[in-house]
């Protein structure tokens, strides 16, 4: 179980993260999404006792995490790619972290088989790639097998398949009883790993929620594709009767606010040219900008401007 | 998939004695620790075998004078020890902030002091044994070779002889430990050592334009001039005074890591 209270965090005048309250429950993988740079590791880093909170309480099973009596045996965290001495082992720095919270030799070897690195236990970790550092860092998380477990970004720079052993892990984890929180920029990702997800932007929470909501919630306005030879004529049209349009590219226009059917009517009725009339669901990826769009620290406008009148016709800026 | 595990049910808490074996694991399991304490043994009975040998065989003024002092001349090459083991007590520090593995460190031993203390208690063990090795070394090396000359030569039952040569022994831990301090005030291996070869090399070189007088407050000629020393020399302190000033050196340095580790975001 980790509760956090309103916490709050400032680097100078920058907010990085702005009274954040949740909870994350054992039993289920809870992720944390937001874009990058919206607080996702400062938060997990106060969580862990590493950055001192300006304001607030993170607790870990009831404790401030500094008073845990065997941290690693309460708590397994992943926290950065490669946070080990590539000049070691990754026996020996499995090692060095058992010792501090006497765990036996024995648990290793466990933990070594379970991320399959067995074989390579005796190699330096700075030979290692990416993926193989992953697993390491997953191997120390579990080396205390606790009951609550913080993954900070496991799956970057893992392959497919290295992916696919992550979800299985940390769903194996949660249907023990463990505590999984698990951040990530992805959305998709996490609908496929998570139940319950913890959404926020620029430091402050957007939504608590399981995913199946979260879901259920961003499908939200459905969009129709419209193609069209006339998409000044039918632009206007459109605006005419009140529906929202985007343009897309030259020619496809983003309807949204009508159903398909009262556009195709509509088409009929003014005697307009209809290629292509498709009605589209919003993907989660879509509600997952939309929701946090006001709250992305760095947003590419210029370019995107840019690129879309660039790659239009004369008919698209009137459009937009 | 097994993740559960084998481990049996503690009601007491982590402690010094846990993490002072994972600090020696530390150490113990870099090959770099290996090298540099070679080297600064090596080296420094090198630096002692061309020393004395010089006094010995090619520079004879060098002990016809009164003030000749085997002991202090054998231990020249501690020198080189000094700048190797401040460079260990460094690195020590230092690569756990390069590496990231300082996350991993207090994340699994989050009470700062005590982390801190381990790593004092094994850095200082280690860079003790090896300084007063080295410093046994140089001086049985270096004697050896005065007797293979017309030199006068010093053994550990004159008064004064063997506190010199234990006492330099043990002032190499306390620069080791000083270097530890500083890689963990300024974390980064390259402002850390600029700052520890400033404070031993550079200091004295700049003080001695200054005033001259002051230059036998600082380390090297602390360890060069006083507690190396049989024979008491001009513009320094005694040996038991500097080394109580190079004690009080590293204590205050111990005391500003700590303030800083605690206060700090890792």
């Amino acid at each position: 179980m980790i509760v956090a209270r309103s916490l709050t965090k400032h680097y100078g005048n920058t907010m990085a993260v702005d009274h954040l309250s949740f909870e994350v429950r054992p039993g289920v993988v809870t992720g944390f999404l937001g874009p990058n740079g919206s607080g996702k590791s400062t938060t997990i880093r106060m969580i862990m006792g590493l950055d001192v909170p300006n304001a607030g309480t993170a607790l870990v099973n009831g404790l401030p995490y500094e008073q845990l009596r065997w941290p690693l045996r309460e708590v397994g965290a992943l926290l950065d790619a490669k946070a080990f001495h590539p000049g070691r082992t990754a026996y020996d720095h499995l090692l060095w972290l058992a010792q501090t919270n006497d765990i036996g030799r024995r648990r290793i070897e466990e933990v070594l088989d379970i991320v399959g690195l067995t074989s390579v236990a005796g190699k330096r970790a700075g030979k290692f790639s990416l993926g193989m550092g992953q697993r390491l860092g997953i191997a120390g998380a579990l080396l205390g097998d606790p009951g609550v477990l913080i993954f900070d970004e496991p799956v970057n720079g893992l392959d497919p398949e290295g992916i696919r052993w992550v979800r299985h892990l940390l769903r194996a984890l949660a249907s023990e009883g463990r505590t999984v929180f698990v951040s990530s920029h992805l959305i998709t990702e996490m609908s496929l790993t998570a139940e319950r997800l913890v959404v926020i932007g620029r430091g402050s929470l957007i939504s608590e929620t399981s995913v199946a909501e979260f879901t259920a919630q961003s499908a939200g306005e459905a969009t129709v594709r419209l193609v069209t030879p006339t998409p000044r004529i039918f632009l206007s049209a459109l605006r005419d009767v009140g529906a929202k349009v985007k343009a897309e590219s030259y020619g496809t226009l983003m309807v949204s606010g009508m159903s398909s059917v009262e556009i195709g009517d509509l088409a009929a009725l003014r005697s307009l040219t209809v290629h292509e009339l498709t009605p589209v669901r919003a993907s989660l990826e879509d509600a997952f900008m939309e929701l946090t769009s006001d709250a992305v620290e760095f947003r590419p406008t210029e370019a995107h401007d840019v690129a879309l009148s660039a790659a239009s016709g004369p008919d698209q800026k009137e459009a937009r | 998939m097994t993740v559960t595990a084998t481990l049996p049910e503690r009601r007491t808490r982590y402690g010094l004695a846990h993490v002072l074996r994972s600090e020696f694991t530390k150490l113990r399991t870099l090959r770099s620790t290996g090298w540099t304490l070679l080297v600064a043994v090596v080296g420094t009975i090198g630096v002692t075998v061309l020393v004395t040998n010089s006094a010995a065989h090619h520079n004879h003024g060098w002990y016809q004078g009164s003030g000749f002092d085997p002991t202090n001349q054998s231990l020249t090459g501690l020198l080189l020890a000094l700048l190797v083991l401040g460079v260990f007590g460094v690195l020590a520090a230092t690569g756990e902030y390069a590496t990231g593995t300082i996350r991993s460190s207090l994340a699994a031993t989050p009470r700062r002091p005590l982390f801190l203390l381990a790593k004092v208690l094994v850095v200082g063990a280690v860079a003790l044994v090896v300084g007063e090795v080295v410093s046994f070394a140089a001086f049985g090396v270096g004697q050896a070779i005065f007797a293979s000359g017309t030199a006068p030569t010093a053994s550990l039952a004159q008064p004064g002889v063997l506190r010199a040569v234990m006492l330099s022994g043990a002032f190499l831990a306390l620069i080791a430990l000083s270097g530890l301090a500083l890689g963990v005030i300024f974390r980064h291996t390259a402002g850390a050592l600029s700052v520890f070869l400033g404070l031993t090399f550079l200091l004295p070189l700049i003080m001695s334009r200054i005033s001259n007088h002051s230059i036998r407050f600082t380390p090297i000629p602390i360890l060069s001039n006083s507690v190396s020393a049989v024979v008491p020399q001009s513009n320094a302190v005694t040996a038991p005074e500097g080394f109580a000033l190079m004690a009080l050196y590293t204590v205050a340095l111990l005391g500003l890591a700590t303030a800083v580790l605690l206060r700090r975001d890792a």
